[in-house]
């Protein structure tokens, strides 16, 4: 079974008269365990692709399967709750709360899942820092850590779920190049460790990481290509 | 997401702009402390008025001479007398005693000692019919009243400024005007209410009150008391009929005497105070109004403030009822806060004027305290929840773009 499917994805929207056709007609889908980035040039449709994805926004046609669920027919808890479960969010600007410990940050999607006890919460938000490599910050606030560890910081609050699917959109873009490629580097771990992502990305650098590489323009996908990807830890050691 | 989780994260919230919670809380403060002074006021002066309501005596009806403004001046349209005495006793059903009060005052000298005195000219019943105790000595018999005695029974204060040597005064002939009369009892002291001395009185036989004193042969009032209370009305009624016929008046002209129940007087009055409340309390609730919109006010710019935290928390996996539930916890937590200001306030306020002012008795009222939560609770679910309905309504993605 596919993490994803989608199949003649519509998404248009309305703006005065006019209809924009952010997303016409795509249709992929991602197995378990790879490693995906969505390139394409500003307004290519990319983050409006991956919103569908992430089931924050639906589309206006055509089906989309995540592991195995009929997303289109859920109503807004539905979602709410597939977003919880099976889905981990990794902004360009990081969102974490402000004034608020890593810990914190790291527990909050599990505040939003009622099976899991603040003791249990708390274990496997440190666990996630601790994939991160952010054991020792845990009481420190977002003003209190550099971009690189905040970014990691979300990564680890994206992970503490345990989500079917990691979505990533611009993950890199406010971050310097040497810690891009760390991020990067520490993506392929999760890759490593059988996680199955999708990366929106603008820049073919932080692409030729991946193993697969979905290109976007106007709306469509106009390449779909594996990738032979490099590593991210030689890349940094030769930097 | 667990109750008390909610609780922490909207206590957190609040505390992280304390100034501006605070000034946000003052609207209930003032609003409650209101309440809180208000509905104490309000219950212990009542209390106050029916305590002196019943020392005046409740199962009464005093029958007096009206009153009609003539010519410029004021004229009593009758005089009530013997003859009146004798037919009320004759016709009236359901009475227990009825006995005439004749009041007026003289100078009241015993050695260098001198005071001026009410006189209240009564039956041996006086003191019973008014709730008055006797102290010391002994209060005068139908025999003394029968035969104009010359005795009196004196509150405190006239003790006090009479005999200043640390005499007995029971026994003691004082001069009243130019009479000697003999102090055969000291009433109990009665506590003094919105300032009027009860102790500062002394009580004699009407009968000698009238010859020695007034020189008329009229009362003042004449006092009819029913055992049963519920008796009042009928026998207000039936005053009114045997007057009419007494004083030989058609049944078109309108009697000449005013009937007046002291139940339907205390009615009145207490009528007046909650009027008083009424107004105290509309005052309250506009600040309460007040408050409510600056709650208001300020959960809208917290909810703009916290666009973004609202957006990533929908994309984590908060339902609508999540972010309702948090910001709704926000306002009440808010508002029920500034109540409990408001109640400790108030309640500060209150002891203050109870310790300063002697006759108002401080009372904790339980009422008020929990009308008190229940209106900051409902200002709090009110208030935030236009505010907490945007903030769940937001979508997500435009909320995580928001600068
Ligand atoms: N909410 C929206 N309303 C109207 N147009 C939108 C909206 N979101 C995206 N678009 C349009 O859809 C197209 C794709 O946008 P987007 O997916 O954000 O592109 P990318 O992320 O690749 O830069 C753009 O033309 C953009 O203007
Ligand atoms: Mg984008």
């Amino acid at each position: 079974m596919n993490t994803i499917e989608i199949q003649h994805l519509q998404r248009h929207f309305t703006v005065g008269d006019e209809t924009v056709r952010a997303l016409d007609d795509v249709s992929f889908s991602i197995a378990p365990g790879e490693f995906v980035s969505i390139m394409g040039t500003s307004g290519s449709g990319k983050s409006t692709l991956l919103n569908i994805l992430g089931c924050l926004d639906t589309p206006t046609s055509g089906s989309y399967r995540l592991d195995g669920e009929d997303v289109q027919t859920m109503d807004d808890n539905q979602l709410a709750s597939i977003r919880n479960r099976k889905i981990g969010f990794v902004f360009q600007s990081y969102n974490l709360l402000p004034r608020t410990t890593a810990l914190e940050n790291v527990e909050l999607p599990l505040f939003y899942n009622r099976h899991v006890s603040p003791r249990e919460r708390t274990e496997r938000a440190k666990e996630a820092l601790r994939l991160v490599g952010l054991e020792s910050r845990m009481q420190h606030t977002s003003a209190q850590l550099s971009g690189g560890q905040q970014q990691r910081v979300a990564i680890a609050r994206a992970l503490v779920n345990d989500p079917v699917l990691i979505l990533a959109d611009e993950a890199t873009g406010n971050l310097d190049t040497r810690t891009s490629y760390e991020i990067m580097a520490l993506f392929q771990d999760l890759h490593a460790q059988g996680k199955t992502i999708a990366f929106v990305t603008h820049e073919p650098d932080i692409a030729a990481f991946t193993t697969r590489i979905i290109r976007l323009r106007d709306g469509h996908i106009v390449e779909d290509v594996p990738n032979t990807p490099i590593s991210a830890t030689q890349t940094l050691q030769a930097l | 997401m667990i109750i008390l989780d909610t609780l922490k994260l909207a206590l957190r919230a609040l505390l992280r702009n304390r100034m501006r919670t605070f000034l946000t809380m003052l609207g209930i403060i003032i609003g409650i402390s209101s309440v809180i002074i208000m509905m104490s006021l309000g219950s212990s002066l009542t209390s106050v008025m029916s305590d002196t309501f019943s020392s005046m005596g409740t199962n009464s009806i005093s029958v007096s001479g009206k009153w009609e403004r003539e010519g410029g001046y004021w004229r009593q349209l009758h005089e009530m007398d013997v003859a009146d005495i004798n037919a009320l006793r004759e016709g009236c059903s359901r009475v227990a005693l009825i006995t005439p009060v004749v009041v007026t005052s003289s100078p009241l000298v015993f050695g260098n000692n001198s005071h001026s005195g009410r006189i209240e000219g009564g039956s041996e019943e006086h003191l019973r019919i008014n709730n008055i105790a006797v102290e010391r000595g002994t209060m005068f018999d139908s025999a003394d009243v029968m035969s104009f005695a010359k005795v009196c029974v004196i509150g405190q204060t006239v003790a006090e400024h009479l005999f200043t040597d640390g005499e007995d005064p029971i026994g003691q002939t004082v001069r009243c005007g130019n009479v000697p009369v003999t102090v055969i009892g000291v009433l109990q002291h009665r506590e003094k209410k919105f300032g009027y001395d009860f102790d500062d009185l002394v009580v004699m036989p009407y009968t000698t009150v009238m010859k020695r004193f007034t020189g008329n042969d009229y009362f003042d009032y004449i006092n009819i008391i029913c055992n049963n209370p519920a008796d009042i009305d009928y026998t207000a009624i039936e005053i009114e009929q045997i007057m009419h016929i007494t004083h030989g008046l058609t049944p078109e002209e309108p009697v000449d005497v005013s009937i007046d129940i002291q139940s339907e007087t205390m009615e009145q009055l207490s009528n007046i105070l909650s009027i008083v409340v009424l107004v105290l309390s509309i005052i309250a609730g506009i600040s309460l109004l007040v408050g409510g919109i600056g709650i208001m006010n300020i959960m809208y710019v917290t909810v703009t403030e916290r666009t973004r935290e609202i957006g990533l928390r929908k994309a984590i996996g908060a339902r609508r009822s999540n972010i309702m539930l948090q910001f709704l916890t926000e306002s009440v937590v808010l508002s029920l806060t500034g109540g409990l200001l408001g109640i400790l306030f108030g309640l500060g306020i209150y002891a203050l004027a109870a310790a300063l002012i002697e006759q108002l008795p401080f009372a904790l009222n339980v009422g008020a305290i929990l009308i008190s939560f229940a209106v900051c609770t409902a200002v709090g679910l009110f208030f935030g929840w236009y505010p907490a309905r945007r903030a769940a309504d937001l979508d997500p993605i435009q909320a995580l773009r928001y600068e």
